[in-house]
């Protein structure tokens, strides 16, 4: 065939079709309703085609042979035809769309009945009230975590949908790793991140939460003396910030003599690791060992841990063996032997970011939520009468304020 | 190229346009293949609260597990057949179940007592049985398809998602010890008690408490089984006199509940003690233990009595139920349960959803269905691959937790998110390790049918709240324990370590030489539900003649009666593993036992008669013993119990001790199976010649082994399964071995050996002289 006369058919047909497109375009000014239902049910199946495949790619299967059965599939669906009946996918039966709230921990954090249980509560209550999907990873090693860490980022990283994403990085473990990878989410524009807590914003995508432990620690140490004149302070190690901040502010308000100043006050510091990493968790035998080889002057020990998760392992034997009261770090614990804690309310903290996250305005790049915001705060909650008449008798209203102002002079002053 | 994709286009254009018409109606089809699938559910729906519960928590499971297949074309429509536990005829619904073909599995029942009367139909129609919160030891290890490694060749179905109470009846007493460790330079050793339910729960605690107390180095005081509140109350109100009367002690009450309403009665009881004291009681404003004005002093006087519970049903709604006082009457109160891993966070989220603590059965149950959804989604998906016979759900459920046990980890898949995940993987042929809403679904390679990961919650009671002040795993933080938890293994170090204490002065004697060898072997009991003994007795006969003991050099008393029992499946014929060989009629290269005295016949000291006619003074003789025991403290008499006689007509200590006065040999060895047995081989202690070893201390029961649901009885023995096992594999293994290959292979009690120190340097001399015939 000569190329003229395949052109002039090309062009017959073409000429037909302009027609048949005029045609339709008319016809579609007209369009009613139910042509309107079945053009929003082809776009949606689309759409969840797409879904489909790339979460499907993220699995590893070949994205041009998902392509080419999905959009066999499309044509089946959107115009095979039995007489006048069109079949199409049940729109109700097809995979949430709603954000997703993705959440890592440290290894072995999570059910410490303290800090990261709350960030838990926090993502949950959030997901409950702005109807969120939520995963939430706790890994056993850090390698695992990182594994954990590699793969989140991937998919949100390949994801091509429209499916808002959160990462929120609850852990201190994969600093290294998510400050040189946080860039690798700018390719998608659904895809954000949250690294808590710390006091050094992120360079580039990734928004940053710290909430100072400063000034709460500074009032536990200072109402400390109202319980007990000697106080064991058990801390993880002494190069973490956060440990090292606690310990200096407990001892600082410890040392400032708001209570009247008794003769056997008595003062230890005890680290469970050197390193780094080490610290935050302890065997029964060391924790019985460190609890209870100190030669007490009174009958009265207040048992300070600063030591995350293996604060549990104390509080669990004090609450068998006795000997010590003890003070709630980051949560309250209900119990006759916790009279006070020193509380972060990072639930709330985490609920407040995921709205912000969700809102029209957005999530600052950074944000601090202390003592003066409300968002940490020494909660007295003593349980026995003894404890009652102590701080009845000892710890007034207009000391309490003037605790409460020391410590968020002293919180602001240790941020600057 | 270009103009090819362009005349595709345009080819497939009106093929797109054409459908297009107005009068085209629009008929929505699935997005998926869902196929529907039956799971029977049966559980105490009878209980209000309880069905609020369970049923909320399957709507959410059922919610999350929709979710998470959305990925798929074919998919699970789960669907939940409803039975009350409490109403319906257990043994008839089981029956009805089992064989239904539309009934993919059976979740439940939630009780002990209903487990066992569920099990036996869904044994034989091979039906999966997801058995939530049964932890009875007696139950899971009859069910198992393995109990010592002999009846490897059948195939599991009851698949039990919690660890049997062995490990809490340790829990309790180890988290105790801690404290009586403490102050045991000042107060002496700690003294506790258990008291348990007379029933199948309370058994496991029964049997294991002084298994747990030894190994903890508590003084068990009691170990009572109640049948009532009223028997409970008095048998602790007995203990805490007999505790007053011993001074200032470390002391304990272990009190297994199975109602909130036990737990408020024994607090009412402990308050009724103290107020009724004349001492204490000066501290309190009036003796009413109802008295508002007491209670603010309460929290000083309950470790007067440390009181800790083993009770796995508390909910709020349980202790709301006790009425205005039970916030004040038990308050303080603390004890352990079976519950859910923290880290999974499922106890997290159902409290934000629900607004209340979830309950150890919503924990096991979410993940009894979680284990039967997934099952029966491989199962689905693996059809088309290989067919029928794998789409078996107890071949699925073995092949995503024990064959997956090697997996990736991966975290908790119960939620929706998280689910898709595990099943998107699942369904590529990449399993993950299978971890619910309570942890690790994991089971025992060997066993099969045994969780071997359960976490545990030391839970207070404050103010009417629950509060959970920690967390215990049966082998650490998501890391699985190699084994069931009742095939418990003692650690070889220990095991060594208790050789040396008992067998300390050992030094070689100077014997004459052996000249001729003879073996009396004896079961002591009587009856069809004694079967064990009998094979325990056989298994030993069979063993010296594998060794070439001829007929006419082993005296042999049995019950004659049992073989031909009309109970007896297989009459005739005696096992002691469900596929091993008749011991007692011969066959497969096995010799007919020849019986010599039928116990019926026999009095304990005609056995004692018997004993003293055998051997010379250059002969070895073998004495094994099976049988029951009692102990003074258990029964009234240190003895091997002879048939039915009462307490003192069995074969005693002392008359033990006299015959080995009388008897002429020159050495004796003697192995005992029954209960207590080191209370009566005590008797040897100082006679030249003689070694003794027994399968329980002083204060523990011995161990059946090896159920079987034909016969329905124990087949054998587990301390004598262990000696036959040792001595057919190793005939010239040492005394000390054979001693450390039955401590620590004997599950649930201590092996004991005695008077080493008169016999000789057991490290050096063995028992083949007594099993291996020299003459042949």
């Amino acid at each position: 065939m000569h190329t003229s006369t395949l052109i002039l058919l090309l062009t017959g047909i073409i000429a037909v079709l302009v027609a048949i497109v005029c045609f339709l375009v008319w016809r579609m000014a007209r369009k009613d309703d139910e042509l309107r239902l079945k053009n929003r049910v082809i776009v949606d199946e689309v759409e969840r085609n797409r879904r489909l495949i790339d979460r499907a790619v993220s699995l590893g299967v070949n994205r041009a042979a998902l392509l080419l059965s999905f959009s066999l599939l499309l044509v089946i669906a959107a115009c095979t035809k039995e007489g006048d009946t069109i079949y199409q996918p049940d729109p109700a039966d097809s995979a949430s769309t709603a954000p997703l709230v993705t959440v890592i921990y440290d290894p072995n954090a999570l059910g410490d009945g303290g800090y990261n249980d709350l960030i838990y509560q926090g993502v949950e209550q959030a997901a409950k009230e702005y109807g969120l999907r939520t995963m939430q990873l706790s890994p056993v090693t850090r390698e695992e975590g990182l594994a954990y860490l590699q793969t989140v980022f991937q998919q949100m990283e390949a994801a091509q949908d429209t499916v808002r994403r959160l990462f929120i990085v609850a852990a201190a473990s994969y600093d290294d790793y998510l400050r040189q990878n946080n860039n690798r989410l700018e390719k998608n524009d659904y895809a954000d991140l949250l690294y808590l807590e710390t006091s050094t914003p992120l360079n580039g995508k990734g928004y940053t939460l710290y909430l100072p432990f400063y000034g709460a620690m500074y009032e536990a140490g200072a109402v400390a003396p109202v319980i007990a004149p000697e106080v064991l302070l058990v801390a993880a190690n002494p190069e973490i910030e956060s440990v090292k901040e606690a310990v200096k502010a407990f001892t600082e308000g410890f040392r400032t003599d708001y209570v009247a100043a008794d003769d056997d006050r008595q003062f230890v510091i005890q680290y469970l690791s050197d390193g780094v990493s080490g610290g935050f968790a302890v065997a029964d035998t060391t924790a019985m060992r460190l609890l209870y080889q100190h030669d007490w002057q009174t009958w009265s020990q207040l048992m300070v841990p600063v030591c995350g998760g293996a604060g549990s392992t104390f509080r669990r034997l004090i609450e068998i063996m006795g000997g010590y009261d003890y003070v709630g770090v980051d949560a309250t614990v209900t119990s006759p032997h916790c009279p006070f804690s020193a509380v972060k309310h990072i639930d709330r903290a985490v609920a407040l970011c995921i709205g912000q996250w969700l809102s029209a305005e957005g999530m600052p790049k950074h944000q601090v939520l202390g003592l003066a915001d409300g968002y940490t705060e020494l909660v007295v909650h003593p349980y026995t009468n003894s404890h009652k008449q102590a701080f009845s008798e000892q710890l007034t209203d207009a000391l309490r304020t003037r605790i409460y102002n020391d410590a968020v002079r002293k919180e602001a002053e240790h941020e600057k | 190229m270009r103009n090819r994709v362009l005349f595709s286009i345009i080819l497939l254009l009106p093929l797109f346009t054409s459908c297009r018409q107005e009068d085209d109606t629009i008929e929505i089809v699935p997005a998926r293949h869902w196929v529907e699938k039956t799971v029977a559910v049966v559980a105490p729906v009878g209980d209000a609260a309880t069905k609020t519960r369970l049923e909320r928590t399957a709507e959410w499971f059922l919610e999350n597990f929709r979710e998470a297949q959305l990925h798929d074309t074919l998919a699970i429509d789960l669907k939940l057949e409803w039975h009350d536990e409490l109403s319906e005829d257990l043994e008839a619904l089981s029956g009805q179940l089992a064989g239904r073909e539309d009934i993919v599995a059976v979740i439940g029942p939630f009780a002990n007592g209903s487990v066992a009367r569920f099990a036996p139909a869904c044994s034989k129609t091979q039906k999966p049985l997801i058995t939530p919160t049964a932890t009875s030891e007696d139950i899971i290890r009859r069910y198992a398809v393995t109990t010592n490694g002999l009846n490897t060749n059948a195939a599991p179905f009851l698949w039990s998602l919690t660890e049997t109470d062995v490990s809490l009846a340790g829990l309790l007493m180890s988290s105790f010890a801690t404290m009586g460790k403490h102050y045991s330079d000042i107060l002496g050793t700690t003294k506790a008690a258990v008291f348990s339910p007379d029933d199948t729960y309370g058994m496991t605690f029964n049997y294991w408490a002084p298994f747990y107390a030894l190994e903890n180095d508590i003084d068990l005081q009691r170990n009572d089984q109640y049948r009532s509140l009223q028997e409970l109350l008095q048998q602790i109100a007995d203990y805490r006199e007999a505790m007053l009367g011993q001074g200032l002690v470390t002391s304990a009450i272990f009190c297994v509940a199975e109602t909130a309403q036990q737990l408020y009665e024994v607090a009412r009881a402990n308050r009724l003690a103290v107020l009724g004291d004349p001492v204490l009681s000066l501290a309190f404003s009036s003796t009413d233990p109802d008295d508002p004005a007491n209670d603010q002093y309460w929290q000083v006087f309950k470790s007067t009595y440390n009181t800790y519970f083993a009770f796995s049903a508390l909910s709020e709604e349980g202790l709301a139920a006790l009425g205005p006082r039970a916030a004040a009457i038990l308050q303080g109160y603390e004890g352990f349960s079976p519950y859910a891993d923290p880290t999974t966070g499922f106890e997290q989220s159902y409290k934000t959803r629900f607004g209340v603590l979830p309950t150890f059965a919503e924990c096991k149950f979410y993940d009894a269905l979680m284990l039967a959804a997934f099952a029966t989604c491989y199962a689905e998906h693996q059809r088309p691959v290989v067919g029928d016979n794998i789409a078996d759900i107890n071949h699925a459920i073995r092949t995503l937790t024990i064959d997956a046990d090697g997996a990736s980890l991966s975290g908790p898949a119960w939620n929706a998110t998280s689910m898709e995940i595990y099943l998107s993987a699942m369904e590529r042929g990449h399993l993950l390790h299978f971890v619910g809403a309570s942890g690790e679904i994991s089971f025992d390679a060997d066993t099969y049918t045994a969780a071997t990961t359960t976490t545990y919650v030391h839970w207070q009671l404050m103010d009417g709240q629950i509060i959970h002040r920690s967390y215990f795993g049966s082998s650490g933080v998501r890391t699985a324990d190699a084994k069931a938890a009742w095939r418990y293994l003692y650690d070889q170090q220990e095991a060594s370590k208790d050789f040396e204490q008992q067998a300390a002065g050992g030094t070689a004697i100077q014997y004459s030489a052996l000249a001729d060898q003879y073996a009396v072997l004896v079961q002591g009991s009587t009856g069809f539900i004694n079967y064990r003994h009998q094979a325990d007795v056989l298994s030993v006969y069979q063993a010296l003649r594998r060794g070439g003991f001829p007929d006419d050099h082993i005296i042999l008393i049995i019950d004659g009666s049992i073989a031909n029992d009309p109970q007896n499946p297989e009459p005739g014929i005696i096992r002691s593993s469900l596929n091993g060989p008749d011991l007692l009629g011969g066959h497969d290269n096995l010799p007919a036992a020849a019986v010599d005295y039928d116990s019926a016949d026999l009095t304990a000291s005609d056995v004692a008669g018997i004993l003293q006619g055998v051997g010379a003074p250059s002969s070895n003789v073998l004495l094994y013993w099976s049988g029951h025991g009692r102990s003074i403290s258990h029964g009234g008499a240190d003895e091997f119990c002879w048939r039915d006689t009462p307490h003192g007509q069995g074969f005693t200590a002392s008359m033990l001790r006299e015959t080995a006065r009388q008897m002429q040999f020159r050495k004796l060895l003697i192995a005992a199976e029954p209960c207590y047995g080191e209370c009566v081989i005590s008797a040897v202690e100082g006679i030249p010649g003689v070694l003794a070893m027994s399968g329980a201390s002083a204060t523990e029961q011995s161990w059946a082994d090896c159920w079987s649901n034909d016969a329905h009885v124990w087949l054998c023995d587990r301390f004598s399964q262990n000696l036959v096992t040792c001595l057919t594999d190793n005939p010239d293994t040492s005394f000390r071995d054979l001693f450390l290959y039955c401590a620590t292979h004997t599950l649930g009690s201590h092996a004991k050996i005695v008077n080493a120190a008169h016999f000789g340097n057991l490290y050096t001399t063995g028992p083949s002289e007594f099993i291996r015939y020299h003459n042949k």
